[in-house]
């Protein structure tokens, strides 16, 4: 009779332990390389966006619109600001990665020149205001000597997603434009594609 | 705890002291066959008392009165006291119920307008529902023998859903207009992965949420794409037909008329035509004029969501042997199904504007066909732990009986059976936080400062919601909780 119910016993007692509450007591935290590559969830992360910033500055600089641009202003470099990245995609992105990582290129490549976006522009302003009321008059900053821009980057990201339950296959389509503000002119379009096939676990002891 | 119910007794036989030799022969003809499991009567009720509490201490999520307690507060528009109440009571949720517990936070957090806090708990219990997707192959195990406490609670389809809808409103009260949409976008997502998960026969009929294609319509048409505002209106009528059928729920005016200005400030003719014959009674306000107003929007939560409660039927396992078996049902609350009242008050002077909302989402309805879609799945897996539990008892009650004696055999039989009977409870196991239903207000005003009052369904008085400013062509959204 005791080797029934004690085989049962045993069988319980293991998934007790399986399931018990674990003896963690705290959170395990280790410094990793930047650009080390860490998927869990299978969500944007932060090297999709180094992925498509790299993607982007890399294709951005070595197209003929800088040197067009040069040709027909007097050898100026090209002064960009950074517009709207629209999100279009079912995962909350922080394009703004991105954005700074594709201004950054710009800059050390020191063949365009950038100006701060539209938000930055108007906190620089309510500094300069500041400045006016409060600053000595040898150190105060003019109103209307801002640098007009001659491009805007505005871009979208897309994903379709394919998903049952427990995988999915999501698609990421970044899509970035020159767009002369004069002219509305486009003088480059960028593309970067991701794909990702994510499989979760059916079944874990 | 629950599987402990059922171990214990198991567990105590190999820890006590095994019992004399003497005991288990044959009690010799005129003697009498000494008492089953040899020891004091005292011990052995004390042991049987222990496994009855020990069964009782199943875990099923917050006590009643803990619901009660919150839904108090809520009734009295305290929302943010209900919030606080949920988290000081977080061990009131096992650890298998941290959804529940998150799921009841993000709620709580919203109705009391802590737009963030709802977002991180709402995204945790997401997260959460993700993650639970892995089957523990030992809880599924024990559950299949015990009960479906053992497994940790995911939630039910439309619980998952629904997190995203009201995850979008949040982003939209925290001026967040693109993470509003993409959390919108993920309602109908969640519901096809989860429905493409069901057999073909067993799917749930609520497949596309109608409320949440007209919020991105909404949307949209606030953020001046039209076109994309078309086909969000138009997708919500058409998800409207699938509510009537199953919900009886019909589509409100103001969605038939959003969905036509739309289409004409889209320079959709061919659709406007289309609705227009289809719907000749709602009158078309030219996009044009549309632009120059400004929409309230009430966003209406009322109601408590209906509770599970659980059914028994007979179940013959073997040939003059009937058996309860217990499966959850949903038992509707009492709901009054009122509209609240807004009154828009220009402060500038001029006749105040009154309009009432109408249903858009019958949750509760959506609750109890949900459950239903499911009930063959529920109700195969409640029969085969009820008779696998029988077969078992039967098997080590024979054990007993040749051990020690058909009266020993016939106490363990009747103990544990009375046992098996009070673990194997179904699981009742819900989101008490959710309204009933979901009522939508639209109103058109010119741009201005408007005093706002709600009159609510259960509140005598008018609530005062402050002033808001209305913008030319933008949306205002305005939630409201409301429970009788």
């Amino acid at each position: 009779m005791t080797r029934y119910p004690f085989c049962i016993s045993l069988l319980f007692c293991v998934a007790a332990a399986l399931t018990g509450p674990g003896c963690r007591t705290g959170p395990d935290v280790q410094r990793t390389d930047p650009a080390m590559v860490v998927d869990y969830s299978g969500r944007w992360n932060d090297t999709d966006a180094q992925l498509v910033a790299r993607a982007m500055t890399e294709d951005c600089l070595v197209r003929p619109w800088i040197e067009d641009f040069k040709a027909s202003h007097g050898g100026q470099k090209p002064v960009v600001v950074v517009g709207q990245i629209r999100n279009n995609s079912h995962e909350h992105i922080n394009t703004e990665v991105f954005t700074t990582s594709f201004e950054r290129e710009l800059l050390n490549s020191s063949r365009v020149r950038v100006v701060a976006e539209s938000q930055l522009r108007a906190d620089i302003r309510e500094e300069r205001r500041n400045i006016q009321a409060n600053s000595d008059p040898e150190t105060i900053k003019k109103f209307g000597k801002e640098i007009g821009a001659d491009f805007i980057l505005l871009g979208v990201v897309s994903t379709i997603k394919d998903e049952v339950e427990g995988r999915y296959a999501i698609y990421y389509q970044s899509n970035f434009e020159l767009i002369h503000i004069e002219t509305n002119e486009k003088v480059w379009i960028g593309e970067h594609k991701i794909k990702k096939d994510i499989k979760r676990k059916a079944w874990k002891l | 705890m629950s599987w402990n119910c059922w171990l214990l007794p198991v567990l105590s036989r190999a820890d006590t002291p095994r019992v004399p030799d003497a005991v288990k022969r044959p009690a010799p003809p005129g003697c009498p066959r000494p008492a089953a499991f040899p020891g004091k009567s005292a011990r052995r009720l004390a042991w049987l008392a222990s496994l009855i509490l020990l069964a009782l201490l199943v875990s099923c999520g917050p006590d009643p009165g803990f619901y009660a307690r919150v839904e108090t507060l809520m009734a009295a528009g305290d929302h943010a006291q209900a919030y606080e109440m949920v988290q000081l009571n977080r061990t009131s949720y096992s650890k298998r119920e941290r959804l529940l517990y998150h799921l009841d936070l993000g709620l709580t957090a919203h109705y009391g307008g802590l737009y963030e806090k709802s977002n991180e708990n709402l995204e945790k219990a997401e997260q959460l529902g993700e993650e639970l997707y892995t089957k523990s192959f030992t809880a599924q195990s024990a559950s299949f023998l015990i009960n479906d406490y053992l497994l940790a609670y995911r939630g039910e389809d439309f619980e998952r859903a629904l997190i995203h809808l009201f995850k979008s409103l949040n982003y939209l009260k925290l001026g967040k207009v693109e993470d509003a949409l993409v959390e919108a976008r993920q309602v109908d997502s969640r519901l096809q992965t989860l429905n493409a998960s069901h057999p073909d026969d067993q799917k749930n009929v609520y497949r596309e949420d109608a409320l949440i294609r007209f919020i991105m319509g909404l949307v949209y048409e606030s953020e001046g794409k039209l076109e994309d505002a078309v086909i969000d209106y138009a997708k919500s009528e058409e998800v409207f037909q699938d509510y009537r059928r199953h919900y009886g729920t019909v589509w409100p005016q103001f969605l038939l008329e959003n969905l036509l200005t739309a289409a004409d400030g889209a320079g959709r003719r061919d659709l406007l035509e289309e609705y227009q014959q289809r719907y000749p009674r709602v009158v078309l306000l030219p996009y044009q004029h549309k632009k120059d107003l400004a929409e309230v929007v009430v966003v209406h939560y009322s109601g408590r969501s209906p509770v599970k409660v659980g059914v028994t039927f007979p179940v013959a396992v073997e040939e003059n042997v009937v058996l309860q078996v217990a499966i959850p049902t949903y038992q509707k609350q009492p709901r009054s199904g009122e509209a609240a009242r807004i009154t828009l008050q220009n402060v500038a002077g001029g006749n105040p504007q009154v309009f009432e909302t109408e249903l858009m989402e019958d949750v509760e309805a959506i609750a109890i066909t949900n459950l239903q879609n499911r009930l063959m799945r529920m109700t195969a897996k409640a029969i085969a732990r009820v008779t696998a539990q029988y077969f078992l008892i039967k098997t080590t009650a024979e054990k007993v009986r040749q051990e020690y004696g058909e009266e020993a055999a016939q106490n363990y039989q009747l103990m544990m059976s009375g046992l098996a009977q009070m673990i194997s409870q179904p699981d009742l196991r819900s989101c008490r936080s959710l309204p009933a239903e979901i009522r939508v207000g639209c109103a058109l005003l010119v741009p201005g400062e408007y005093d706002v009052q709600a009159a609510l369904p259960g509140r005598a008085a008018p609530l005062s919601l402050g002033q808001i400013k209305l913008e030319a062509g933008k949306k205002e959204f305005i939630l409201l909780r409301s429970l009788e």
